[in-house]
């Protein structure tokens, strides 16, 4: 009852703003595209956009345009083991977020580090804003990428089927009469066909490899002259399931089989209205499952929940000097679930995140009922009092059910123009940001635990140094206040920490002509934690250096080739000064020396990529291979200890891995 | 959450390879912490008032190692993750005088307390008069937290079912023989031999768990140890939920080792605090 009554007040909540003005009319031959969106301003002062074309271009990101947000500076190296999310401006993978057309989205790659969840196909362009971005979007103290979907194809039947070594794909994109069409996706791994072949029998224990998929479906459809309906479902599903061939029972915590899912569902319905007169309009409204579910051994959660989001925005062109957007972003998560484990770790910062899962307790929560209601609204207006200057005060305010609390988040960037060439931007602004979840169930954390906040400031240049030659520098530092820290006892989450950041960024993009593209990118950053000691220390993934550049190249006749070289300073690690047996458990609790005091060696990688394309009209098909780690760099992603800690080794990631794959296109 | 899985499994991926063995007793080691509660020696969680023995069971490569130790207890309580910690001052502590051959034990009044924490430094062949003395030489540094109320009950190893390669294997009458003794099995030089251990359903505690996640029973855990050979794992657990009580796990013996006495020690905790210990011997045929 209390849930249908928060869905009624959410849904008229949502609706309220989108009382039609356009009219209905016929006869218009406008075709679908970009331009019928409702476009947000081009006013962040880092917002980064690079066409889903040339992302899909980028070596080692194997055709996925989202994964190639890592070239673009400002993007942190992540790991798998945090599930990939990225690390934007030194904040936390948690304060960050990928939205598909506004719609925030659970799971940005398969199992933290292959594929992303949507294919590029179907992206118009993927936009990242590290820090400092609009009102339109909130709950977040780090940055945002946002991927555009396009609508589908609309001229004529288009197919492609991909396959390689670690999954296939399928997609098909067709007209629907004169105002309609639709698009279908599919895609799943392969790595569980062959794995058991790559893996010698007594080399691992695992005999069972990790499967995922991902499926699109989109529709539009012009339901009057100016005013466009979009249809769109898609999921994903991530499945894990590792069965020993002997038991693993070095850690007494660790044992039995070990099994994940990770899958959600969505279904979006958007309706563009763009008349002809000052207001334009996007309503969207998406519903949708996420399942989470983990079992190691005698520990297990699970969590099913529903949710529902909603946006709407409008705007009114003020004449030539202004525009004025506003809407409500509203996000509302029904959530059941058991879980049964030990006590969460802090969000980043934790020394015993590496101890064995005996040492910790476990506890046990049945909650059938908690609900996460957090509706916002915002309005941003674009001021441009002369032709060389933009001017974005934005005020956005938040409510967070859950947490009783709410915020005001004013913001302000400016773009001035100052020759035809150089453009300087900056920005200042509030961000805030709920806690993860499950720090405010009262077993697990704190109910009384409340948002936190975190002030941007920016200011960059962009320098058109020749035809195709562009040069961006920028600088920033982000103050985190009220941050959430995890405390030794009750209550186990408390706002007691805080976080400065601060670092330039350079990056140089060459098109010299359409079949080049030169895209160079360095970040040098400092990002700082401290908790209720008052002593400031190295983020857990504070890289100094973060260096990249990646070319391709269409060489004519159906080749290209392209490559990629990165270069990152190790993360911070916290050295293990010796042991202490705690023979209770018959286990060996290490002994840490100053957190994050010191590095690993620093990561480097070149990842290398060969096409070849036949074009038998209307067909086409391509070859592909690319080298991920092509000179097999051994990059030490972790450390293992011996059972006493006083052994230990680096663990290495991915070696040079080959990925064969052949496409073909109608 | 879902980091959670992902890092156990690359964690676990390669772990056939360990940098070092548990299971192998290559250095002085402390292998388990037995609390015994004054007129009722199978429980182990004290009344706040009752007084306590925590006796320590401490191996080594020698039979008989000279050791020194040092221990204090405090209050301490519950905690959401990383080491306990006191959350009052000590309120006992106990060394050796000096080094000796007989096992550590710890004596100490249970104070009003959620729990108990008990610190201790144990050195060989030297006197510990603090947690912050430096042995110079080989030691352990060790905890024990133990819960304060409550009706836990030590699990037994005393009426345990033991056997090696099907026949049954008795305790000792002296483990601190340098070489084998008349009573010792023997074993041949590199033969694998079965360890077979049969538990009572009575050594499990049941859980009282009102969202019945946990299940009805605590785990068992078994640690097997052995100074010579090597043990192909170093834990062998009883699920909560489990109805079979009986544990194998094969020994292999080594091949240079002819004449000499192997020991064994088999150490099972129900993850509450509850301890016991066993030993073994076997001499190895020329």
């Amino acid at each position: 009852m209390r849930r249908r009554l928060i869905a009624s007040i959410w849904l008229a909540a949502l609706l309220w703003p989108a009382v039609s003005r356009g009219q209905e009319d016929e006869g218009d031959d406008l075709e679908f595209g970009a331009t019928v969106e409702v476009e947000a301003p081009p006013t962040e002062p880092v917002r980064r956009s690079v066409p889903a074309e040339d992302l899909r271009q980028v070596a080692g990101a194997r055709g996925d345009a989202l994964r190639a947000v890592e070239i673009l500076p400002g993007v942190a190296r992540s790991t798998s083991y945090e599930g990939g999310a990225p690390v934007l401006r030194g904040a936390g993978q948690h304060e960050s977020v990928v939205f598909l057309d506004g719609v925030p989205v659970p799971l940005l790659y398969h199992f933290g580090s292959a594929t992303s969840f949507f294919p590029s196909r179907l992206l118009d362009r993927v936009e990242l804003s590290p820090s400092n971005f609009s009102v339109r979007y909130g709950r977040l103290v780090g940055g945002i990428i946002e991927a555009r979907t396009k609508p589908p194809a609309s001229d004529r039947l288009h197919a492609l089927l991909e396959l390689s070594l670690i999954d296939s794909a399928a997609l098909v994109e067709t007209p629907l009469g004169r105002d309609a069409s639709m698009a279908v996706g599919v895609r799943r791994s392969n790595l569980d066909f062959f794995f058991s072949q790559l893996v010698p029998a007594d080399a691992y224990s695992v005999v069972a490899a990790p499967v995922y998929y991902d499926y699109q479906a989109i529709g539009t459809l012009r339901v009057a002259r100016d005013h466009r309906l979009r249809l769109m479902a898609y999921g994903s599903r991530d499945s894990l399931k590792l069965l020993f061939s002997k038991p693993v029972l070095d850690d007494p915590g660790l044992r039995g089989d070990i099994e994940g899912v990770l899958a959600f569902h969505r279904a979006n319905v958007m309706l563009e209205s763009t008349p002809a007169g000052p207001w334009s309009q996007r309503v969207s409204l998406t519903a949708g499952t996420l399942t989470r579910e983990q079992v190691v051994g005698p520990l297990r959660q699970k969590l099913e929940s529903v949710q529902l989001l909603g946006r709407v925005e409008e705007k009114l062109t003020l004449g030539s000097a202004a525009d004025l957007v506003f809407g409500i972003d509203t996000d509302v998560e029904l959530a059941d679930g058991t879980y049964h484990g030990p006590r969460p770790p802090g969000p980043e910062g934790d020394t015993s995140m590496g101890e064995g899962l005996a040492l910790s307790e476990n506890i046990s929560i049945h909650d059938d009922g908690f609900e996460i209601v957090q509706p916002g609204a915002f309005v941003e207006l674009t001021l441009r009092p002369d032709r060389r200057v933009t001017l974005v005060p934005g005020l956005r305010l938040d409510w967070y059910g859950h947490l009783r609390h709410g915020s005001i988040d004013p913001r302000l960037s400016a773009r001035v123009a100052l020759t035809e060439s150089t453009t300087l931007k900056g920005g200042v602004g509030l961000f805030t940001q709920p806690p993860i979840w499950y720090y405010a169930v009262p077993e697990l954390g704190n109910p009384d635990i409340d948002p936190y906040h975190a002030l941007h400031t920016s200011l960059g240049v962009e320098q058109k140094l020749a035809a195709g030659v562009t040069l961006g520098v920028e600088g920033y530092y982000k103050y985190i206040y009220d941050d959430v820290v995890a405390a030794p006892g009750s209550p186990y989450f408390v706002n007691a920490g805080s976080g400065r950041i601060f670092g330039s960024e350079l990056s140089l993009e060459l098109r010299p002509s359409p079949s080049t593209f030169v895209y160079a990118a360095y970040s040098l950053s400092r990002s700082e934690r401290r908790g209720p000691t008052g002593q400031w220390r190295l983020f857990d993934h504070d890289q100094t250096h973060v260096a990249s550049a990646t070319a391709s190249q269409r060489l004519g006749a159906g080749w290209s080739v392209g490559g990629r070289f990165r270069f990152v300073s190790g993360d911070p690690t916290t050295p293990v000064t010796g042991a202490v047996y705690d023979a209770r458990v018959g286990e060996y609790r290490p002994s840490h020396g100053a957190q994050n005091s010191q590095r690993r060696p620093a990561f480097h990688q070149l990842d290398v990529r060969v096409e070849k394309e036949w074009k038998i009209s209307p067909l086409s098909l391509a070859v592909y291979l690319e080298l991920l780690n092509a000179y097999n760099a051994k990059n030490q992603e972790g450390t293992r200890y011996s059972y006493d800690y006083s052994k230990s080794e680096g663990v290495s990631g991915l070696p040079l891995l080959p990925n064969l794959g052949i496409r073909g296109e109608l | 959450m879902r980091k959670l899985i992902v890092f156990a499994a690359l964690g676990l991926v390669g772990c056939d390879d360990p940098l070092a063995y548990p299971q192998d007793i290559d250095r002085l080691r402390v292998l388990g912490a037995r609390a015994r509660v004054a007129g009722d020696a199978s429980r182990a969680s004290p009344a706040p008032g009752e007084a306590v023995s925590l006796e320590w069971l401490v191996v080594d490569p020698e039979p008989a190692p000279a050791l020194g130790w040092f221990f204090e207890a405090c209050p301490s309580q519950a905690r959401s993750r990383g080491a306990p910690e006191c959350s009052g001052p000590v309120f006992a502590e106990q060394g050796a005088p000096a080094p000796s051959t007989a096992l550590p034990q710890f004596d100490f009044t249970a104070v009003d307390a959620e729990r108990i924490l008990v610190r201790g430094l144990v050195c060989r062949d030297a006197a510990v008069t603090s947690l912050s003395d430096a042995c110079g030489g080989e030691h352990e540094r060790v905890l024990f937290e133990l819960g304060v109320g409550g009706d836990n009950a030590n699990p037994t190893l005393a009426d345990a079912q033991l056997t090696i390669g099907g026949q049954p294997w008795p305790a000792p009458a002296d483990l601190a023989e340098p070489g084998c003794a008349a009573d010792d099995l023997p074993s041949d030089s590199d033969a694998k031999l079965s360890v077979q251990l049969v538990l009572a359903a009575s050594d499990r505690d049941p859980i009282q768990d009102p969202k019945g996640l946990a299940p009805p029973f605590e785990p068992l855990f078994v640690s097997q140890f052995s100074t010579l050979g090597h043990f192909a794992r170093p834990l062998s657990v009883i699920e909560g939920a489990s109805e079979q009580f009986d544990l194998t796990v094969s020994w292999r013996a080594p091949a240079d080792a002819a004449g000499q006495r192997a020991r064994f020690y088999f150490v099972v905790r129900d993850g509450r605090g509850g301890v016991d210990w066993s030993a073994r011997t076997l001499c190895l045929a020329p």
